[in-house]
């Protein structure tokens, strides 16, 4: 059986409880007996806390948003007309001039359809004009927009009565964004505020909604994007570099390679035809400098068949993980493949490559011409230009068009072809990643 | 009796069938002791290759085999499926001792899970269940 546990542990002889609570939980009327209530519990125990929490103080001097003391003498005192005081204690000057220290370093973030999940946009803002505008704006030679809509009211409403438009470039829900830190949740203490205010105007504010400060890292400047003010991001570039080594992508030969630009290990694979296609080029917002960009460097097609696209070829052999794993017990020999003759494209004699493969690793390549080249080779196999041409764009299954006759072994053994299957299948996919110019 | 492989008349000008008769020749030739298996076998195998449209009959006589295009005769086993499956008989693990296939290999799991499947189908294999024990042993590559 549960005591009445409200009475004994925060009866109202501890915290004074609201009137209409106490006479709930007193059962004062005569006509019931007093009862334990585990609702009546939480309640007084929400209560507690919200009398013996102290208030939050920042310290907005301090880019990381320190926490100050409760008798620190710099707190500060947000009224109607009160001015914020510096580390030294003296009256900060004027709003305008501290604003322009920040004009060079900021840059109003770029709409963003997160954004306009608490409230519809406001209209087009170009990128860099009206954060700055917004700052070093008078409030009352400025007309209020034509119209706020949205579900936030509360802000529209203190955006009107100040007289000015105000971007909200961050609104509530907006996911925290790499490099974001919350630093902070200002209760809406009545003696405290929190300082930089005066960021955006230092003139009289619901501080009710002076809630939520986000401190953006990586920039050079520290940054304050107030929920309700103007959204203020660092103009911080995210610097693109070509990088190669160990983090080019092994499996794309011929001079393909994906640098990334980053902390971060995501490869952006995605195939450009171009000899230099920049990816994300650079980052649009402090909070998105952190993230990878990339682009490929020499992506360039090979003409088929030449000594290049031969070379690059055993590249892209070597390069693949299954052929490694499946050709480990090839030890019969090299293969050969032989384009058939076709004079109209200039293949006479008949032009083919010879792998020279062992244990999953193609030791050598060699482009040759004629038959003749080809003699001696364990496994040739040979097919028409246009057949050849499928299977290098990966549009014909190299198996089946060795079933169907239209790939032909002329040269080897055909129990051992069988029984690697799988390995011949990776040869032969691997020249799927070669990019390759056919000739017409 | 010395083993004979015939290749029927109209059975060159389809890949898979002179791919099968080469492949019988092959192993025949490497693994001597097939040919006491193909001494034992007696009956028609039919393989239908259903992603190339083609298929082939296998007819055993006491050490001949015939390779004929198409379905010909009314066939003892018919095998369907895709031409990979099919040519998964020669890759198919066997045990050393029975010859029978090894359900722990990679290659007979797959080709018994296509089977449970229905991407393989077998119409009169536990009549002729001898017959592919010796056709499994015959085309295998790997023993």
């Amino acid at each position: 059986m549960c005591a009445p546990r409200a009475a004994v542990v925060l009866g109202p002889s501890h915290f004074p409880l609201p009137r209409g609570l106490a006479a709930a939980s007193g059962h004062d009327d005569g006509q019931m007996p007093a009862r334990p209530s585990r609702v009546a519990t939480v309640r007084e125990e929400a209560l507690r806390l919200g009398v013996r929490a102290p208030a939050d103080v920042f310290d907005m001097d301090d880019a990381r948003g320190a926490e100050l003391a409760l008798d620190d003498g710099r707190e500060v005192h947000v009224g109607p007309g009160a001015r914020a005081i510096d580390d030294a204690g003296i009256a900060v000057r004027g709003r305008e001039e501290r604003g322009r220290d920040f004009l060079p370093h900021l840059e109003a973030g770029p709409a963003d359809v997160r954004a306009e999940r608490g409230s519809q946009r406001l209209g087009p803002c170009p990128p860099g004009e009206e954060a700055r505008n917004d700052l070093g704006r008078e409030p009352a030679r400025d007309a209020p927009p034509a119209a706020v809509h949205g579900r936030d009211e509360a802000g529209a409403r203190v955006r009107e009565e100040q007289g000015q438009a105000v971007r909200r470039a961050y609104a509530d829900g907006h996911p925290a964004s790499f490099g974001d830190e919350r630093v902070g949740l200002p209760r809406s203490d009545e003696r405290r505020v929190v300082a930089r205010a005066d960021l955006v105007d230092d003139l009289p504010v619901d501080l009710a909604h002076l809630e939520e400060l986000r401190v953006a890292e990586g920039a050079t400047e520290a940054c304050v994007v107030l929920r309700h003010g103007v959204g203020v991001v660092a103009n911080v570039t995210g610097e693109v570099e070509g990088r190669e080594g160990p983090r080019a992508d092994a499996a794309t030969p011929g001079g393909e390679a994906v640098a990334y630009a980053g902390g971060l290990e995501a490869p952006c694979a995605e195939k450009h035809g171009g000899s230099l296609t920049p990816g994300v080029g650079q980052a649009r917002r402090a909070s998105r400098a952190a993230r990878p960009a990339c682009y490929r460097v020499g992506v360039s097609a090979l003409p088929f068949p030449s000594d290049a696209w031969t070379q690059a070829f055993a590249d892209a052999v070597n390069a693949s993980e299954d052929y490694r794993r499946y050709g480990k017990p090839w030890t019969f020999g090299a293969v050969a493949m032989v384009i058939e003759k076709d004079a109209s494209l200039g293949f006479d004699p008949e032009p083919g490559m010879i792998l020279d493969v062992h244990e999953g690793v193609c030791r050598g390549a060699r482009h040759v011409h004629g038959l003749e080249a080809v003699e001696g080779t364990p496994f040739v196999i040979v097919a028409p230009y246009a057949m050849w041409k499928e299977v290098i764009e990966g549009e014909r299954d190299p198996i089946k068009a060795m079933m169907e006759g239209k790939l032909k072994m002329t040269t080897g053994h055909l129990p051992t072809m069988l029984r690697f299957v799988q390995s011949s299948r990776a040869l032969v996919v691997s020249a799927t990643r070669v990019p390759t110019e056919f000739p017409h | 009796m010395e083993p004979c492989i015939v290749l029927a008349p109209g059975a060159a000008e389809q890949p898979m069938a002179g791919m099968l008769a080469q492949l019988i020749r092959a192993n025949l030739d490497e693994r001597p002791a097939k040919k006491a298996t193909l001494a034992r076998m007696r009956g028609r195998v039919a393989l239908v290759f259903e992603d190339l449209g083609q298929a082939v009959t296998l007819r055993f006589e006491r050490g001949r085999v015939t390779v004929d295009a198409g379905i010909v005769g009314i066939p003892d086993v018919t095998l369907r499926a895709e031409s990979e499956l099919v040519l998964a008989l020669s890759r198919m693990e066997l045990e050393p001792r029975s010859g029978l296939p090894d359900p722990r290999g990679e290659v007979t799991r797959q080709v018994l899970d296509a089977t449970r499947e229905g991407s393989r189908e077998v119409h009169g294999l536990l009549p002729s269940l001898p017959l592919v024990a010796r056709l499994t042993r015959l085309l295998s590559v790997t023993a």
